[in-house]
């Protein structure tokens, strides 16, 4: 059994039963990352000699202990706008290039508390703006499925190298999309939970009402694992809730019956790539074949939804990225006084995506523009918020296409903020409405991987998991990128 | 709407970024594109929609008022571009630097 | 003679107030003066990246209370909003506070003169509770020619109240009255330590004159702020100033400019900041990371059912138990001398002897050695003590004065310190008779004299007496008891 094969779950039970050491996982794992990331380049930090002693660590636990480690040896990535004390962190920007948090995300020390084994810190477009990983400040991350093409973004360098084989799980960060469109760019599941659900401290903050940090894995039942791991009230996050926390794995252990599918047609109308369009409509077909029951439903404000997006988003970065200011960490730049050094430790420490973004922001903050941009479209927010309540009322879960389109080539999009901002039509309604969304993969067109979204209700994730995993069960499968070319193989 | 070069530069200026000739010849594209883009929203009857400021719906969450360890006094100042005495140092502040109004308090 | 004033003034103030929690407003770091720069900061407070706010419940109840007692209607939904701009003692290039949905509003405050009459009554508009800055220390004598500066984060984030007025202010003096008022109020509640010195309260004013004939609204009024007064006397004096500055202005036909001023405590002037053309764009929008503040009713019941006493009710008490208004006023603006005087008074009988040794020499004492009735070396027991020991003729009252200062300085008994300084005054009639009886022997000459009518005389005879007993006879006694002995020795009893 080669170890790379293994999804998380089937690590960890081999792990937590001693079958395997947490030591050996992790040396198959950076044999595997030695010979593969130089061609992927997912990550923008890795730190063999830390992992090792953590998988040191597992192995050395009682092994009363080991066993009621969900993770166990379980080896992750972390998005790089995620703090880890003792790994620099830099959410993609030249502005924190080397800045060590004094401190650990919640997220970062609930895996680790769980037996997960930490490989290093994932690339991603500055400040997670963006959808292709290009605007990394440190280097572009290629698709493992075809290396001249995006592996979307901004959670582009975790989506990479959990499809690359590099790790079990990922973590990545959604505001608008940025888990769900480069993992279905990437061929892997990827879930937004509902908003509050997984706590955003030592998230740096991108926007701050629609942020949320979920699980990027091979499979539906490796996210629901590390959803159960990360999910759950903190204390250090006021808008994280106390609701529940169900057994995910248990919870999709059987498939759904008779599950409604809400499917709106402004998500499969002008705009799409047909190709697309017919994976997605193909599998829901199958799902239908399965017992599960399509519902046309209106969503009449979606056209809206990416206007509404691009001022609220902008308007919370602007604010959020106002702390680099070259004081207290991060990049400064040289200036005689106060003034010019902010500006000129902003111009020179962001980049062209960001300034763009802080600058609208601004805008529409400011005096004289906050009612027309701001309040209005909160207000529209809420609009949207209410076209999925009444979807609720007929159907379990809204099926869409991750993302109008397939995986583009490197360099080609860069020019044009708006036509980028428009790609994220589908993905960016779950956000806006606080809800769970899950990206899985649902078929291919020529090699390229296509994702099929699930919207559920807000805290519906183990519900939304278990539809997901009918998606899983009747999608045509491939090869992973690791195992092609290998003989015997194990399809998927 | 249009947005102008003296809309970038004031703009850059609340936000504090420095930005070229060649940038705000730029930028004023880019903005503009976008918020001729957003302007779509203005058609939308809003006015009996409340707004959604936050993710969740519901009340704030609060802490007791218990203190905690602060950092020790070599991390706070670890990472600064510029230390001196344990506090961060900035260069001079001119009159007109300071951001509110009255300057400190 | 010129016309009287044809212009009315208009003040309303801004007062800032750190509430005294164990901890900041959004983090655990201690709320605590004077620690060593940078000591009381963490990622929160230091706005590193991904960190988040979490509300201190009791910040929240200490500005509730202190709403409430100021008559303001607390808000059942509040909310934080972000207020942005950039500057080194603001960490995260935001502010976070309330800027539409404040705590509380529509307050009010009664205003009283030093000569404990009623004035007027001030409304207040809203209460708000904000986290305070970091504190700058320039490198150089002025931020002028500072050639770069050290910021200190310990305060970043210690919680603020800020209570605005309307503008129903029209001098100094009545501004003095309210900040007194409030400072009062406040202090009843013990939410804050309130030492305008150490910027625990801080003061800003809006001053205009409105002429006569001006018929519009009070808003379009040109305004001018003087920030950052830190005593009540500067807001005073700051007012005094601007008044007479701005008459002069429009007296010469000159406009008043809508700016910001600072004031300068050696020359007694303000001076301009920033004008309006510079005016602030703080790009306020509600505070995604706090989901809104919500109260319950009952809770809000539970804060205004538990207030204590408050200065209107203390100054009627006071008033009713005989004291003099004037000292009413001293010592209703300090809870803990009211909680001493009546302590006292109850253990001595007579509230207004208390008050007036309160006034006179235990003020001094506590002012002269920096204390206050919270730690007062002398227990009003004590004090009881003493002014019985008076009563009795055990001391005079310039006795009473030195071991007073005594009982203070070595937290002694009043007893104790009579015995330490050997002052007891002699009333004991038997002790004294037979020194007056001597005296009277010693000096024929003096008694003759006195008997011939010259009344100085037994002046001379007293001080002898005084004399042989060290001075601590009772005068008054002793005088009594010669004339008593000279009579009974001119008329011998049969």
């Amino acid at each position: 059994m080669e170890i790379l094969d293994l999804g998380a779950r089937a690590l960890a039970e081999a792990v937590q039963s001693g079958a395997l050491s947490a030591t050996a996982v992790l040396e198959a794992y950076w044999a595997h990352i030695q010979a593969t990331e130089p061609q992927v380049r997912a990550f923008l930090h890795l730190d063999v000699e830390r992992a090792r002693a953590r998988a040191l660590a597992i192995d050395q636990a009682p092994s009363h202990l080991r066993r009621t480690w969900p993770l166990a040896g379980v080896p992750v990535a972390v998005k790089d706008n995620i703090v880890t004390e003792g790994m620099p962190t830099t959410a993609g920007s030249r502005i924190l290039e080397g800045w060590r948090s004094p401190y650990t995300a919640t997220v970062v020390a609930r895996l680790e508390a769980a037996g997960a084994v930490v490989l290093g810190k994932t690339n991603l477009d500055e400040f997670a703006m963006g959808s292709s990983t290009e605007y990394s400040a440190y280097h572009p991350t290629v698709n493992p499925w075809d290396p001249k093409r995006v592996p979307g973004g901004s959670s582009g360098g975790s989506a990479a190298a959990v499809a690359a084989g590099m790790a079990a799980v990922a973590l990545g960060s959604d505001t608008g999309g940025s888990i769900r469109q480069p993992a279905a760019y990437c061929g892997v599941v990827g879930l937004k939970p509902t908003y509050g659900r997984v706590s955003r401290y030592g998230l740096i903050a991108f926007a701050s009402s629609l942020d949320q940090i979920g699980p990027i894995a091979r499979s539906v039942e490796d996210a629901a694992l590390a959803l159960g791991v990360l999910a759950g009230l903190d204390p250090k996050d006021a808008t994280s809730v106390p609701e529940p926390v169900p057994d995910y794995v248990a919870a999709i252990d059987e498939l759904p019956s008779a599950v409604r599918i809400g499917v709106p047609e402004e998500y499969f109308g002008e705009g799409i790539d047909p190709a697309v369009r017919e994976v997605v409509s193909a599998a829901l077909r199958r799902m239908e074949a399965q017992g599960a029951t399509l519902v046309p439903i209106p969503m009449p404000h979606t056209a809206y939804a990416i206007a509404a997006y691009y001022l609220i988003a902008p308007a919370e970065a602007s604010s959020n990225l106002a702390r680099y200011d070259g004081i207290r960490f991060g990049f400064r730049a040289g200036a005689p006084d106060l003034v010019r050094l902010y500006e000129e430790t902003r111009a020179r420490g962001f980049g062209v995506e960001v300034k763009r973004r802080i600058l609208l922001g601004t805008h529409v903050l400011s005096a004289g523009y906050y009612d027309a941009y701001y309040l209005q479209a909160q207000r529209v927010r809420t609009l949207i918020r209410g076209d999925f309540e009444r979807a609720f009322q007929v159907v379990d879960v809204v099926a869409t296409p991750t993302t109008p389109d397939l995986p583009f080539p490197l360099g080609s999009r860069s020019e044009d903020p708006l036509r980028m901002y428009l790609s994220d039509v589908f993905t960016v309604t779950a956000n806006l409405a606080g809800l769970p969304a899950v990206s899985v993969p649902a078929g291919f067109v020529d090699g390229l991987p296509v994702g099929l979204q699930l919207i559920g209700p807000a805290f519906s994730e183990a519900e939304l998991l278990r539809t997901a995993r009918l998606v899983e069960r009747v999608a045509p499968r491939m090869r992973w990128p690791w195992q092609q070319g290998r003989e015997g193989a194990e399809a998927r | 709407m249009g947005f102008s070069e003296a809309d970038v530069y004031y703009v850059a200026r609340l936000a504090r970024l420095a930005v070229s000739r060649e940038e705000v010849a730029r930028l004023v594209g880019d903005l503009n594109r976008v918020l001729d883009y957003v302007a779509k929203l203005q058609s939308l009857p809003t006015e009996t929609v409340a707004p959604t400021f936050h993710g969740v719906e519901r009340a704030s969450a609060m802490r007791e008022d218990v203190p905690e360890p602060s950092l020790q006094p070599a991390a706070v100042v670890a990472e600064a571009p510029a230390a001196r005495d344990g506090m961060f140092v900035v260069p001079r502040i001119l009159e007109d630097d300071t951001g509110r109004e009255g300057g400190e308090g | 003679m010129t016309a009287g004033p044809r212009y009315e003034v208009i003040i309303g103030l801004e007062v800032h107030v750190e509430l005294k929690t164990r901890t900041k407003l959004f983090c655990g770091c201690e709320n605590r003066f004077g620690a060593p720069p940078n000591t009381l900061t963490c990622p929160v407070c230091l706005g590193l990246p991904g960190v988040l706010p979490v509300l201190n419940r009791e910040a929240v109840a200490m500005a509730a209370r202190a709403g409430l007692a100021l008559g303001c209607t607390v808000r059942e939904h509040s909310r934080f909003d972000r207020k942005q701009y950039f500057y080194p003692d603001l960490p995260k290039g935001y502010q976070i506070s309330q800027y539409d949905h404040p705590l509380c509003e529509h307050g009010q405050l009664r205003l009283y003169d030093g000569q404990g009459q009623y004035r007027k009554t001030v409304r207040i508009r809203r209460i708000h509770l904000e986290e305070d800055a970091g504190k700058l220390n320039h490198l150089g004598e002025r931020l002028s020619d500072a050639t770069g500066s050290l910021v200190d984060l310990n305060r970043a984030g210690v919680p603020l109240i800020e209570i605005v007025s309307e503008p129903d202010l029209r001098s100094g003096e009545e501004a003095r009255w309210y900040l007194n008022a409030l400072r009062a109020t406040l202090a009843y509640l013990d939410v804050s330590d309130l030492r305008m010195e150490e910027g625990s309260m801080r003061c800003d004013a809006n001053i205009s004159l409105r002429p006569l004939d001006f018929t519009g609204s009070l808003a379009d009024l040109p305004r001018v702020e003087v920030k950052n007064l830190n005593s009540v006397r500067n807001v005073e004096r700051a007012i005094e100033y601007e008044v007479r500055r701005q008459a002069a202005q429009l007296s010469q036909g000159l406009g008043i400019e809508r700016e910001t001023r600072g004031f300068d405590d050696a020359s007694g002037r303000t001076y301009s900041q920033r004008s309006k053309e510079e005016a602030h764009d703080y790009r306020y929008f509600p505070e995604p990371d706090l989901p809104p503040l919500v109260l319950t009713t009952e809770q809000i019941t539970a804060w205004r059912d538990s207030l204590p006493s408050l200065p209107d009710a203390v100054r009627e008490d006071l008033t009713a138990a005989g004291i003099d208004p004037r000292t009413v006023e001293v010592v209703v603006q300090d809870p803990a001398a009211v909680a001493y005087l009546w302590a006292a008074a109850q253990d001595y009988g007579r509230a207004e002897a208390v008050a007036n040794w309160m006034l006179a020499d235990l003020a001094r004492l506590l002012n002269a050695h920096r204390r206050s009735y919270r730690d007062c070396p002398v227990p009003p027991a004590e004090l009881a003590n003493l002014l019985r020991l008076i009563d009795r003729g055990t001391l005079s009252g310039r006795m009473a004065k030195e071991v007073l200062e005594v009982m203070f300085v070595k937290g002694v008994t009043a007893e104790a310190a009579v015995a330490q300084l050997g002052v007891s005054q002699i009333s004991d009639v038997d002790h004294l008779r037979p020194v007056v009886e001597a005296v009277i022997a010693e000096q024929p000459k003096v008694v003759a004299d006195w008997r011939a009518g010259k009344e100085k005389a037994i002046g001379f005879l007293v001080g002898q007496v005084m004399k042989r007993t060290a001075g601590q006879a009772n005068p008054e006694l002793v005088n009594r008891l010669l004339r008593e002995v000279l009579a009974r020795q001119a008329h011998p009893l049969p």
